[in-house]
This record gives structure tokens, sequence and C-alpha cells, in this order.
């Protein structure tokens, strides 16, 4: 049903309509905030990739195949340009925050603590930062937006052998880089709202 | 265990997530930027051939319609022009 929407809307795109591109944009800019969020970590860069995505929908509207669901399309997009933004910004984001750190100083409070939800959250979301790209790309689709091995698979036009594996080796450097090692022990999980399925 | 461990990372990094939103003008600045593009979109193949071609020779693109009117022509009876123009020049 979703589909049959979005197809109508990049009809009336194709055609110029610009209220199309702001009904898209309304159905699917919190999927594509949401994926440019979690690969670069920075909620400005994520604004901006925000943007980039949709005025790249407006302006290669015409090469859409329209029989095709939009949101893959709009992942891949969103992937590259975060991809782009990554590698030039690599060389300065680590060590920017690792000197907030520095300076925030043992207790104190740093400027990120404004918006952490909670410690582990964070830490889970730095250590995602950093994975290598492809693995964090997989990472983020998988557990941020819900999305099946053969979805992700579809997205990067990859074989899904290679996704379970960028998948289990992100796990596994996660675990790592998170001190996970509890979980093979069997000890309870940290409490933060955890709701048992 | 690793379902234990894919629950726990995807509720942090949902809930990190939950954090943030995008900005409340995203909308109103992305059809802005649209409109603007629209309104300077280059010129495009023909249409730059059809440009370059009266500049060179200092006139209007212009053909003789079959109602006597002398109208602009379109982008590919200009390109055929030019292509005609220059087989007769090579000839």
């Amino acid at each position: 049903m979703g589909s049959t929407i979005d197809q109508e809307l990049i009809l009336q795109l194709q055609a110029g309509s610009l209220d199309a591109l702001g009904l898209l944009y309304d159905r699917h800019r919190q999927m594509v905030f949401r994926t440019a969020l979690g690969i670069t970590g920075d909620p400005e860069a994520a604004n901006d990739l925000l943007q980039d995505v949709f005025l790249r929908l407006h302006r290669f509207a015409d090469r859409i195949e329209v029989e095709r669901p939009l949101e893959p399309w709009l992942y891949r997009v969103t992937t590259n340009l975060a991809y782009t933004w990554v590698k030039r910004n690599r060389r300065w984001y680590h060590p920017l925050e690792d000197l907030a750190e520095w300076l925030a100083g043992p207790g104190k409070s740093s400027p990120y603590d404004e918006v952490e939800r909670s410690d582990d959250c964070n830490r889970v979301q730095k250590a995602i930062s950093n994975l290598p790209f492809a693995q964090r790309v997989v990472v983020v689709l998988y557990y941020l937006n819900d999305l099946s091995l053969q979805e992700v698979a579809e997205i990067l036009e990859l074989p899904v052998g290679t996704v379970k594996s960028r998948l289990h080796y992100g796990r596994q450097a996660l675990k790592k880089s998170l001190a996970l090692g509890r979980f093979a022990d069997g000890d309870k999980l940290p409490d933060f709202n955890y709701e048992r399925p | 265990m690793d379902e234990e461990m894919d629950f726990y990372l995807k509720r942090c990094v949902k809930d990190w997530a939950a954090g943030y939103q995008p900005p409340a003008d995203g909308r109103a600045k992305l059809l802005q930027a649209a409109e603007r593009t629209r309104q300077h979109a280059p010129a495009r193949g023909l249409g730059a051939i059809a440009y370059l071609w009266a500049l060179i020779f200092d006139q209007a693109v212009v053909d003789l319609h079959p109602d006597g009117m002398a109208r602009p022509c379109t982008q590919s009876r200009t390109w055929s022009l030019y292509i005609a123009t220059q087989w007769r020049l090579a000839n």
C-alpha cells in the first residue's frame, strides 16, 4: 500500500510537482535521518544529509524506476552520501571527541552529556562509530532500521553471505569494545527500560 | 546469547537515535532549495548547441514554417540544421 502511494508521488514528482517532493519527504524523512544519524553519529551531519538525499531525489526523479519500491533507493543514497561524509571527516572526528573527553576530565560533564540518553546507549553508538564503514552500515541498517539480512543485501547490492559476514564481524567488534563478555557468562543485561520479549 | 546481544544493541541504538529529530523547518528548506534548483537549471544538450550556434553566427536560429512564419527552432530542428550545415561546409 505504501509503495502505491510512493509510486503515485514519484510520478507527480517526475511531472515537476514540488508538493509531491514535500509529501515524499514527510513519508521518509525519519528513516533517512535515522540512518544518516546512525552511520555518522553526528546530528548536524544527519540534518545535512537528509536535505541532500531529497534534493537528489528531486534532481534525479526521472531516473527512478517507478515500479520498484523507493525505500531501497533512499537507503542506498543515504549510505553513499554518509560514506562521503565519513571519509571527509574521519581525520577530525575521533580526535575531537577524545579532546572533548580529556578537557571534561573524570567526573565532569562534557557538552555531549546534554544529549546523552544513557551511558550505555552512548557507548554503543560510539562503538558503532568506530566500526569500519562497511560493518557500520550493515549494523545500522540491521539494528536501527529492523531490516532483514536479505533486505540489507538488496539495498547494498551485496550477496547475503557478505552481509552476514559483515554483521558477524561487526557484532564481534562491538562485543569486544563494549566488553560484553558478560553475555557469555549469562549476567543480567543493563537496565534501561529493558523488557524481555 | 547472540539473540540477547542483538536485543540489547537494537534497544541501545534506537534509544540513542530517538533523542534526535530532523529539523522542524527541513521540509520548507528542501522545497526552497528545490525551487532554486529548478529556476537555475543549466541549459542542456541541444539548447546549449543552439545557443552556441546563434552566438557564433550572430543570428537567431529560426526556421520557416509551412504557414510562412519564422519561429525559433525546436532543439531537434536546431541540431538538424547544424549537422546539415556542417555537412554542406565539408562538401
